[in-house]
């Protein structure tokens, strides 16, 4: 019930500085992007096992993803714009081939995986600024962004029953991580004919901090526990994009 | 400006809709019935009834089906917002042995420590004296079709022939009871 009134909220504050900017120098945008997302895993070992209870195997098996941000842009001369997008970058990860990675880790146990390790949204704030350049056939546009965003990744649940046994192990990785701020330059296209519509790609890095920990929980607990094992991970992670921008603007 | 009118008012619309409940705005309502319980096993991917004579220690489960039945049915969606109501909880269980447990736990003396229970996750696991039946990934309780699975955590038993009684304690002052055949434990 609070997305209504989230809408609500964006709308009428971004037709109220549209009002006040009606100038034709300076023209205004609401923005919507959406498209897939590549990014590399966190270049730690792809062999299976290389560190305990499973840490790489949640690293590695994130698959594409998708984004989605919108906003509100500012155009100065019909050339140089500034925009900022509040929004979320995805990365799936399929419950069903991590227990099965699982599986072939602890081949002489059952292992069941709670359900929330489907994948990971990076939430943030996106400012990008660009320059058009028009063709008779195309508008090409150069894009610099710079973002700040933190993950929702939490870590996950897992318990180890050893084979036709009563006997539980119950397990949690949890992740502690520090908000990244990833760089991006990006090219748009559009044609001057579908002005609303851009083809939009983007390349760039990220900063990654993660420091994952093993706890042992009381099995029926969901916290509270010895630690067994930590790990830092700190690399750059790459990231490419490749969406359209759908762009309602202010005549 | 026309543009962001209509949107305004499409999203008060639907504002005012979200917020909007009915006379009938709950799910159902529901009483368990009665309760049936048989001797399992842990030996495969889930626990199932068995009929063995004899099963491992370490590996038994009691299984446990609940028997309900709907005393109103409202919209019939069951939410977070709209839980089903249970007309008549149950307020704690009793799980007991005709025999001998072990040394701390002679025949007839409650044995919940004991197990722990679940209905289709292990991560649902929970002890018998906070027995609140619930399907997995939710906290209200609703009426369990499926079989609650009761696990032997403590194998410090006595390898000897039981037969487990449970007995459902009613908030209206009624016991649900039923017992498992004879089996022996190893």
């Amino acid at each position: 019930m609070k997305l209504p009134f989230l809408l609500n909220f964006i709308f009428l504050a971004t037709s109220t500085f549209s009002q006040e900017k009606e100038d034709k120098k300076v023209r205004m945008s609401v923005i919507f992007n959406g498209g897939v997302n590549f990014e590399n895993s966190a270049d730690i070992p792809q062999s299976v096992a290389s560190l305990p209870y499973g840490i790489d195997l949640a690293e590695n098996l994130f698959k594409i993803g998708g984004y989605f941000n919108f906003g509100a842009r500012v155009t100065f001369y019909k050339k140089f714009f500034l925009e900022a997008t509040p929004g979320f970058r995805s990365r799936s990860r399929n419950a069903e081939d991590f227990e099965l990675a699982f599986q072939k880790l602890y081949p002489d146990h059952q292992v069941y995986i709670n359900r929330e390790v489907r994948g990971v949204n990076r939430l943030g704030l996106q400012v990008t600024a660009g320059f058009h350049f028009y063709t008779p056939h195309l508008t090409i546009t150069p894009t610099l962004s710079m973002s700040a965003s933190t993950s929702n990744y939490e870590g996950f649940n897992y318990i180890l029953r050893t084979m036709s046994t009563n006997y539980l192990e119950s397990f949690q990785t949890r992740v502690s991580k520090n908000p990244e701020f990833p760089v991006s330059i990006g090219l748009s296209l559009n044609h001057p004919k579908l002005s609303m519509l851009e083809l939009v790609t983007q390349f760039g890095f990220s900063n990654l901090y993660k420091k994952y920990s093993v706890h042992q929980l009381e099995v029926g607990e969901t916290s509270g526990s010895e630690e067994l094992f930590s790990h830092e991970i700190k690399r750059s992670r790459l990231f490419w994009s490749v969406g359209i921008r759908f762009a309602i603007k202010d005549n | 400006m026309a543009i962001h009118k209509k949107y305004f008012y499409f999203l008060l619309f639907l504002t005012i809709a979200a917020c909007h409940g009915g006379p009938n705005d709950f799910s159902y309502k529901y009483e368990f019935t009665g309760v049936s319980v048989f001797n399992g096993h842990n030996l495969s991917e889930d626990p199932e009834i068995s009929t063995l004579d004899s099963i491992p220690l370490n590996t038994y489960v009691t299984e446990v089906i609940l028997a309900h039945e709907i005393i109103a049915e409202g919209h019939g969606i069951a939410d977070w917002d709209h839980p089903p109501e249970n007309l008549n909880r149950i307020d704690s269980l009793a799980l007991t042995s005709n025999a001998d447990f072990n040394v701390d736990y002679p025949a007839g003396s409650l044995l919940n420590d004991n197990f722990l229970y679940f209905s289709s996750s292990y991560f649902n696991l929970k002890p018998l004296d906070n027995f609140h039946p619930t399907e997995a990934n939710s906290n209200y309780e609703k009426p369990i079709s499926d079989t609650l699975h009761f696990v032997l955590m403590e194998q410090a038993a006595y390898a000897t022939t039981h037969i487990f009684k449970i007995e459902l304690f009613m908030n209206d002052g009624t016991v649900l009871t039923d017992s498992t055949d004879q089996i022996k434990l190893y």
